[in-house]
């Protein structure tokens, strides 16, 4: 019996076994790369894209203190230009930031978005031109509204001045880091937590109500009893087998009666009015107990 | 007119108008994977609901030249192009299921044992552990979490959630989820048995206590105001799901609310079919990404199974009265088929223990659990 459920098994382990290889070499697909557009304001320059692992837009301000910012481009690294470049980390893009300063002098190139947090680092070539990337030693400042800036100092002609030169013109190529699995690991506890926070507050909810509604029904209940009605002081005096056989009625008639309130309750056949001159005290029972069931639901009805 | 005038018509005829010339390998393995798909619902039963349109669907867009999912020259969808662009891209279909469903349930059983709602939770543990698997297959965040969803085993929700963060993805990911769903009395009874004792699969529960028309009818209300408030971005599936409940509850809107439990939830269900079966074209589907859809699907519904039964395994240890741990498995929100299985393993124990209502309580969580999840998902990447 248990090998009946073999196959399932022996169908998914070579699927996983098989894709594997596949998988690892699509790591280089990069189906989400953000296509920045770039406005300048105030002389400041404003990237507007959406990141990868994002479905709305974001913008980027960039800002040079002690140059003037010239111009900035989105730069591609595909994995076999740049193997230790892992796009994933990099889900704002790269960019090449252009500025004019005076001959060998330094600039602070800042780079603020809403979308950073205090993790967030600014990469670059750990040597100009160099394919391995390290953090530039930038600076992450908390801003109103949420907005982490990044600075980082730049020479003329420095370790981190593309050009190499001192020829009043610097380029860095920087990129926003956020770890690929820092935010895909921390995020799945967060949320995976937070169903359990959200079911939870539920079921309080949802505890508290039903004490709620239990109390009222009890409390319903009590004071239903109490009303003096012919149908309910018969309910007190709900009389026996032998009481029914000295009254004289037969055990057919009783069940005949049962069943016809029966019908009646799950609505198969409607029971003419009956007179109740005469009845014995089960009919005047059974048809109190019905109307109590019901009143309820018509209760609820009339406060619509 | 010569005879070779009349040959080249007839052969320019053949080639740009018949699609004998245009077929391609790739698109008679799709054929026959739409074969496999109609199979499976018309001779096996499997959930013929949905794998039946999903498979004429992908049995009809994979003939060369059918102006099915394309568009017009003047810029109108096609047949098929028109019913998925209104009803899944503009993701109008998935919540007026969730409407039906929601006209459909009676949350009573989760009403009278809300503990039963923290085992809804606790299955989701698959969409996470998945979500972080595929990520290593080199899926994008948001492929990854269309993935992970499947386990939630949600039609509509991963329909949802697809359409709107991975929507190349979406054949494969309905098609991994509805055919896992129609599984689960395979996939689960092992992992069942494997979790649990003997004596631990013979615990009796106490009897649900009865709720009140009242109470039912308050309930959508409540659950909506908490959950959207919590979850803003699942508003259009919860807000949809208790619509629907509300009118059923409320009865005083019977036409309605049997509209929205059949007529309605069937016209919708053929063109969500049919619209999912045809984004499965041989040159977007027959890549990697799909089979390892399906293999990490079958593992997020086993995980998905055995986070229900640890939950309880762990609630167990706190509570006075013990839930019997296979309602666990009805964690996942396969409506009721979870449920049923968790009732026919319990009677195997003990023929007089009757589970069913006990874990329809986790399998209503597990709709609400897996609907959070989906909204936990689109909040991410919002």
């Amino acid at each position: 019996m248990r090998y009946k459920h073999l196959w399932i098994w022996l169908l998914v382990v070579p699927v996983l076994l098989l894709s594997y290889a596949a998988g690892w070499a699509a790591f280089g697909e990069d189906i989400e790369k953000p296509r920045p557009e770039f406005s300048s304001q105030d002389g400041d320059w404003i990237a507007r894209l959406t990141p990868r692992g994002k479905n709305s837009a974001i913008e980027i301000r960039f800002h040079v203190d002690g140059g003037t910012l010239k111009s900035i481009a989105d730069k591609t690294y595909t994995p076999e230009t740049h193997p230790q470049v892992d796009p994933k980390n990099f889900r704002s893009d790269f960019f090449s930031i252009q500025a004019d300063v005076a001959h060998g002098a330094e600039a602070a190139v800042s780079v603020s978005s809403a979308y950073f947090t205090s993790a967030t680092e600014l990469w670059g070539p750990s040597a100009p031109g160099s394919v391995t990337w390290g953090p530039t030693g930038a600076t992450n400042t908390a801003l109103a509204d949420r907005v982490n800036m990044l600075t980082v100092k730049v020479r003329d002609g420095g370790p981190l001045d593309a050009d190499r030169s001192a020829n009043g013109r610097i380029e860095v190529i920087v990129g926003p880091r956020d770890s690929f699995w820092g935010y895909a690991l921390g995020t799945l506890f967060i949320r995976f937590f937070g169903i359990f926070l959200v079911l939870t507050i539920l079921m309080i909810g949802m505890l508290l109500s039903g004490k709620v509604f239990e109390w009222i029904a009890a409390r319903g209940r009590a004071t239903q009893l109490p009303e003096s009605t012919p149908a309910l002081e018969a309910l007190e005096t709900v009389p026996t087998a032998e009481q029914n056989a000295a009254e004289g009625v037969a055990p057919e008639t009783v069940a005949a009666i049962a069943l016809a309130f029966h019908l009646n309750s799950v609505k198969t056949i409607p029971i003419p009015p009956i007179d109740d001159r005469g009845a014995s005290r089960w009919a005047v029972f059974g048809r109190g107990k019905i109307m109590a069931d019901r009143l309820p639901v018509f209760d609820r009805i009339q406060k619509k | 007119m010569s005879w070779d005038y009349v040959f080249e018509l007839i052969k320019n005829i053949l080639i740009t108008q018949t699609g004998i010339p245009n077929l391609e390998i790739k698109q008679v393995v799709m054929l026959l994977i739409a074969f496999f798909f109609l199979y499976l619902a018309v001779a096996k039963g499997y959930e013929p609901l949905l794998l039946l349109p999903i498979g004429f669907g992908i049995f009809l867009v994979n003939f060369p030249l059918v102006p099915l999912m394309g568009f017009s020259e003047n810029g109108t969808p096609e047949l098929i192009r028109a019913f998925y662009k209104y009803g899944v891209e503009w993701e109008v279909i998935p919540c007026v299921i969730f409407l039906g469903l929601g006209a459909m349930t009676d949350f009573g059983p989760l009403i009278a044992n809300p503990k039963t709602l923290i085992i809804g939770a606790g299955a989701q543990l698959g969409v996470f552990i998945t979500y972080i698997g595929v990520l290593f297959f080199g899926f994008t965040l948001k492929e990854a979490a269309s993935v992970g969803i499947i386990g939630g085993a949600d039609g509509p929700t991963t329909i949802y959630l697809t359409a709107k963060l991975a929507p190349h993805l979406l054949g494969a990911n309905a098609l991994a989820a509805y055919s896992y769903m129609a599984m689960v009395p395979l996939i689960q009874p092992p992992i069942m048995r494997l979790m649990t004792t003997k004596a631990q699969r013979r615990i009796r529960m106490r009897q649900l206590r009865p709720v009140s028309a009242r109470e039912k009818l308050l309930f959508p209300l409540i659950a909506a105001i908490l959950i959207i408030l919590l979850i803003p971005a699942v508003a259009p599936l919860m807000g949809m799901f208790m619509f629907g409940n509300f009118m059923r509850e409320s009865l005083v809107v019977k036409r309605l609310s049997d509209t929205a439990q059949n007529a309605l939830m069937n016209i919708v269900t053929i063109f969500l079919g049919l619209s999912v079966g045809a984004t499965m074209q041989a040159d977007v589907f027959l890549n990697y990404k799909p089979l390892l859809i399906f293999g990490f699907g079958l593992l997020d519904f086993v995980v998905c199974t055995i986070g229900g039964i640890l939950t309880v395994h762990i609630m167990n240890l706190f509570l006075k009265e013990k839930i019997n741990p296979l309602i666990g498995s009805a964690g996942v929100s396969a409506v009721p088929m979870s449920a049923r299985v968790s009732h026919v393993v319990g009677i195997r124990e003990d023929p007089d223990n009757w589970l069913l209502m006990h874990a329809m309580g986790p399998n209503l969580a597990g709709v609400i659990g897996s609907a959070a999840a989906a909204g936990m998902f689109i909040a991410m990447f919002q």
